[in-house]
């Protein structure tokens, strides 16, 4: 074989392998997926799904034992009675031990697309959604299918499951609310918009939130599906995440920044702030004493209930598109372009550890 | 610089145009031919470029002058600048239309894995990027079903629990056709086809193999890809169909006559300006004997 034909060759394995790196099937673009028990902290992000130590990051074990190019995972798992459920986007979702993450229960294999949101467990299920447009109802000794229910678009965010139903946000504009046991669709809500945040539940007056892409804060009752209230203004930008309760007011962000307050009956609007940046990740409740924005370029702010303003500000090193997780006195900040994969901080806005598998 | 300039206008028109037609799968095919379109003179070009380029290479007389003077390259390089411009051959005319080609496929590949963004941090990112008068509110979400495919997903035909990559298999296929009826006629022996059946044979492989583990949006790029390329050579007559399918009459070769007269004064004629320094390459007599014989016209 002559000299340029080698040559060619080589330019064409380098041409597919440059073109693999920017769009393998199983690669996307994401944040990492955490999740918090009491020991440890469960983060799902490219290739693995590491299990770390929960004061100090230490990395204990990681699933699987060698990572491989075709799988990658960025949903945060639930972890319950001593075992992890959680999905990839090789179309697999898997009950691993949490002693041992290598130890696989069961997979389940029937979907035919990514798992891209943490599941919700509600009783002997766990209700898992899917971007093949399903969300399946597996059952959780046997990792087989209970129920499923076929939507039109995929499904990205965590299920809400409250009594006999569970509340889905879909990206046909509706927010569904299913039947729990047999995943029979009982209702659905107009939204104007893509809802990509799971909705909001108030069980003190039975009313759900949700915000969507379509500029709208929406409040519905979800025993009869019928809308209380809706929110939206002219400046009011998109929404992407859940709102919060707090002292008797709903809070949320939009993408501009704009932090809002509601009357959670009403729907009247109590007051407005501004974060001062773009915010895709909301705002989180600490302790129902305050609660933190974190900004997209990696401003977070603790803003305390009464003064409605700022109490303290750190810059985490990287961006945030996702929620932070206040668990007791740490607060878990996932981050994407960064030297690591998720930084920590106490509730007073001291640094702590940070982790990325290469440290 | 490179986002505002190329993918972000070809994503929104991407978008723009799913729109309209309400289904990504088509908006991907309509967008890939109103691309191949645009491109369309520039195509053309390098197209005939490359045809004058092997006309002149299949010609016995050039190939006998490039033999003649097989030792001195600055003589042989004279020559084939002197025939280059007799002929108003551009040696780069095939490069600069690829070149130019070249960022917008890139382009084009970017917008689609854009436009099929799948989780909230590509939303987001798609979200920046549309234009104001296209209110992303009505456009999101994409549909990504298409026929039986998702097309966020490696495409798969599933038959019960076997699933079979056809728009992979079609995009080899079409890969193999369109390296097939483009490959230049060369001698089997010389380096040229050497490289050509290499290329014939990886490029498709390659295509495949790419198509099958990318997401279905981008093979069905490929495909469509493929398919007006072939479409565009056959339109201007280039296609050698009986390549593919044994059966159809072979539109043999050339031209190449017509391509350079007798030039033997012209060859001369460089000969005696730029006489050779050391060995002057004497016609064998075999060649000599082929030169004296009549020619046969066809």
């Amino acid at each position: 074989m002559n000299k340029k034909v080698i040559k060619l060759m080589v330019l064409l394995v380098l041409a597919g392998a440059i073109l693999t790196g920017c769009a393998a099937g199983v690669r996307a673009e994401s944040t990492p997926g955490v999740t918090v028990t009491e020991d440890y902290v469960y983060v799902a992000y490219m290739q693995n799904l590491y299990k770390l130590d929960r004061f100090n990051g230490a990395r204990l074990s990681s699933f699987p034992e060698k990572p491989s190019a075709n799988l990658a995972m960025y949903a945060a798992p639930v972890v319950e009675d001593g075992y992890i459920y959680f999905g990839d986007l090789a179309n697999d979702f898997r009950k691993v031990s949490e002693e041992n993450l290598n130890q696989v229960v069961w997979t389940f294999e029937d979907a035919k697309g990514w798992y891209q949101s943490k599941p919700a467990l509600d009783g002997n299920l766990v209700i898992v959604p899917c971007t093949d447009r399903n969300v399946y109802a597996i059952d959780k000794e046997s990792g087989t299918q209970t129920w499923v229910y076929n939507g039109e678009y995929a499904f990205i965010a965590q299920p809400v499951v409250v009594g006999d139903k569970v509340i889905v946000s879909a990206q046909d504009h509706h927010i569904l609310v299913l039947n729990g046991a047999t995943g029979e669709e009982l209702y659905r809500v107009e939204t104007t918009g893509m809802v990509l945040a799971p909705p909001l539940y108030d069980p003190e007056t039975d009313s759900v939130f949700v915000g969507s892409l379509g500029r709208q804060m929406i409040s519905f009752t979800l025993a009869t599906g019928e809308v209380n209230w809706t929110y939206g203004t002219d400046d009011l930008a998109t929404i992407w995440a859940t709102p919060i309760i707090l002292d008797e007011q709903l809070i949320f962000t939009d993408k501009n920044g704009k932090i809002i307050a509601l009357n959670p009956e009403t729907g009247e609007e109590l007051w407005q702030n501004h974060a001062g940046g773009t915010v895709i990740a909301g705002a989180t409740l600490v302790d129902d004493k305050g609660f933190l924005v974190a900004r997209e370029d990696g401003t977070m702010s603790y803003y305390s209930s009464e003064l409605q303003g700022g109490d303290w500000t750190v810059t985490v090193p990287g961006n945030i598109y996702s929620k932070p997780i206040v668990d007791g006195d740490q607060i878990f900040v996932p981050v994407v372009k960064a030297d690591a994969f998720i930084y920590t901080y106490s509730i007073t806005g001291v640094p702590g550890w940070s982790f990325s598998p290469s440290n | 610089m490179w986002e505002t300039i190329i993918v972000q206008p070809f994503t929104n028109l991407l978008l723009l145009i799913t729109m309209l037609v309400k289904n990504f799968g088509i908006a991907i095919i309509l967008f890939t031919l109103l691309i191949k379109l645009i491109t369309y003179p520039l195509t053309s070009k390098q197209l005939k470029s490359s045809m004058a380029m092997q006309d002149l290479q299949n010609d016995p007389k050039y190939k006998k002058m490039m033999e003649k003077y097989k030792g001195d390259r600055e003589k042989t390089a004279e020559i084939q600048m002197k025939v280059y411009k007799e002929k108003g051959v551009n040696p780069f005319g095939s490069c600069l239309p690829t070149l130019i080609q070249l960022p917008i496929i890139i382009g084009l590949y970017q917008s689609i894995m854009r436009v099929m963004a799948s989780t909230p941090l590509e939303l987001v990112k798609l979200e920046r990027i549309v234009y104001p008068f296209l209110d992303v509110n009505k456009i999101l979400p994409i549909q990504n079903h298409f026929l039986w495919m998702d097309l966020g997903q490696p495409e798969r035909l599933w038959i019960g629990n076997i699933g079979i990559p056809v728009l992979a298999i079609l995009v080899l296929i079409t890969t193999y056709i369109q390296s097939k009826i483009m490959q230049p006629p060369t001698q089997s022996n010389d380096q040229g086809a050497a490289m050509s059946n290499s290329m014939m044979m990886m490029m498709p492989v390659m295509m495949g193999w790419m198509a099958y583990q990318f997401s279905a949006g981008l093979a069905l790029y490929f495909l469509a890809s493929n398919i007006a390329t072939v479409v565009q050579y056959a339109a201007m007559g280039r296609a050698d169909w009986a390549k593919i399918f044994p059966w159809v009459e072979s539109k043999e070769q050339p031209k190449t006559a017509a391509v350079i007269e007798d030039d033997d004064e012209d060859e001369e004629e460089i000969a005696e300006e730029h006489p050779q320094p050391v060995k002057t390459v004497k016609p064998s007599a075999r060649s000599l004997a082929k030169r004296q014989r009549p020619k046969r016209k066809k």
